[in-house]
């Protein structure tokens, strides 16, 4: 099946938590999405970035759904350039068992 | 003779039953048009019962009907705006993060794609968005081939579009297609050298500010390739899906496997693959040739797991009807060919209305 988020909430200025389509749970601390921004200007800079805003103070401003297989983000520091797609989001969930492995990602 | 103000006035008389506000005052009005005396209002209803509609409607057509130099009303319903964007508002004057919205009045949007150029995409888009049509859809067929739009050819349409005041661009209708493309806007040999910026701006533009009414379907002719019309196209309005335009032989469905993967990692389903070209029959003596191979389209259907929609035969009457600006589907429907594509366009339309059911874009919350 094709992994797309049901609901995106964003919980006070801490995190984001996607359920998505087959019941999965995901919650994302901001500052680990925002390290992840997939545009290029992110992924060129990663190496050598100091966070700006500390935690509590970055936070999305806004969320926007981007086709039909993707969100963009505008965060406190300006930032709103990043696409982050539905499956991205999928291989960063941060929880235990996507992150061990035990691969959940993989019914076709 | 009748202004556009005259009939606004006029209309301020009318008052859906059980409003307090005439329609005018409302706000129902969102567009008038005049043209020698055929009058178009372009209407925009809140919730209220059908048969307050239906009288409201028949109350406007006899009050303006009435009116010096009024020669016919069409009363046209635009459907309700999208109330909220699901999104926080935005903070000062920055623009929203995503434009992603459905086109106000049309149903599904269907992309026809190909990848490889010189399939017959612009082809075969015509002719199904017209056999759509004769299965009793308001069909839009919206050229997105910025380089070379190939449409006005195609159907036998030229002439500019109109622009209304409010820089509302109102499509050509040709056997009651509704369309649009640049190719309006050019003289015949004026090349379109334009960055990718621009052609996402005319795509963006093409989609938004264009009048395309109330249609089921809107098909967009896409220009071979996966850049940035393509892009602007999937980002901008919720697709129900790619038809793939393929031709038998291997380097097309080399390029072709491109063209699906690019649907699916913007998780728009490809609806079908329709082979073009698939193969030649001597109009002397009936033997079959299979110029370009034989079995390209059913072998990517299989590798991805989609649908192969339909195989089309190179014939001379599909290619003059085009040339001609005599579409087949259009002037010969009882044309076998014709007879296929209407086969197609069902089956389009029913993968169309199951894409609809399964897919409903997230909800996003604050906690």
């Amino acid at each position: 099946m094709r992994f797309s988020p049901s609901t995106i909430r964003r919980l006070g200025k801490e995190s984001i938590e996607i359920v998505w389509n087959d019941g999965h749970k995901s919650v994302y601390p901001n500052r680990y999405l925002r390290d992840h921004c997939p545009c290029a200007t992110c992924r060129e800079r990663a190496a050598h970035a100091l966070p700006v805003l500390g935690s509590g103070e970055l936070y999305p401003v806004q969320i926007g759904v981007v086709g039909r297989y993707a969100i963009s983000i505008r965060w406190t520091d300006r930032h709103d350039t990043g696409i982050f797609s539905y499956t991205t989001l999928r291989r960063l969930c941060p929880c235990e068992s996507c992150q061990s492995g035990v691969d959940n990602v993989t019914t076709a | 003779m009748t202004t556009i103000d005259d009939i606004r006035e006029r209309l301020t008389e009318v008052r859906p039953p059980g409003f307090s506000r005439d329609v005018i005052a409302a706000g129902m009005v969102r567009d008038i048009e005049n043209e020698n005396g055929s009058v178009t209002i372009f209407l925009q209803a809140p919730p209220m019962p059908p048969h307050s509609l239906g009288a409201t409607v028949t109350e406007i057509g006899r009050a303006v009907g009435a009116m010096e130099g009024v020669k016919g009303v069409d009363v046209r319903l635009l459907s309700p705006a999208h109330a909220s964007r699901g999104h926080a508002p935005q903070s000062g004057t920055q623009a929203p993060v995503s434009e992603f919205e459905p086109l106000e009045g049309v149903r599904s949007v269907v992309a026809v794609a190909s990848t490889k150029g010189g399939v017959g995409k612009s082809t075969v888009a015509a002719n199904l968005a017209l056999a759509m049509q004769r299965l009793n859809q308001r069909v839009g067929l919206l050229d997105a081939d910025v380089y070379g739009p190939s449409l006005p050819t195609l159907l036998g349409i030229s002439g500019r579009p109109r622009v209304s005041k409010n820089k509302r661009i109102y499509p050509l209708e040709k056997y009651g297609l509704q369309v649009m493309s640049l190719g309006f806007f050019l003289d015949d040999n004026s090349p379109v050298i334009w960055r990718g910026a621009l052609v996402a701006g005319l795509v963006r533009q093409f989609l938004r500010a264009v009048n395309w009414g109330e249609l089921e379907v809107l098909v967009v002719d896409l220009p071979p390739g996966t850049g940035d019309a393509q892009l602007t196209l999937v980002q901008q309005v919720p697709l129900a899906g790619g038809v793939v335009i393929t031709t038998p032989q291997e380097v097309a469905r080399l390029d072709v496997q491109r063209g699906i993967a690019m649907f699916q990692q913007v998780n728009t389903t490809v609806l079908g693959i329709v082979e073009n070209m698939s193969y030649y029959e001597c109009p002397k003596c009936g033997k079959r040739e299979e110029l370009f191979g034989s079995g390209g389209g059913a072998q990517i259907a299989a590798q991805f797991g989609v649908p192969l929609l339909g195989r089309i035969p190179l014939i001379a009457e599909l290619r003059a009807g085009g040339d001609a600006g005599k579409p087949i589907v259009a002037e010969r429907p009882e044309h076998p060919v014709s007879q296929l594509f209407l086969h197609i366009a069902g089956k389009v339309l029913e993968a169309v209305e199951a894409e609809r059911m399964a897919t409903a874009p997230p909800t996003i919350l604050d906690d």
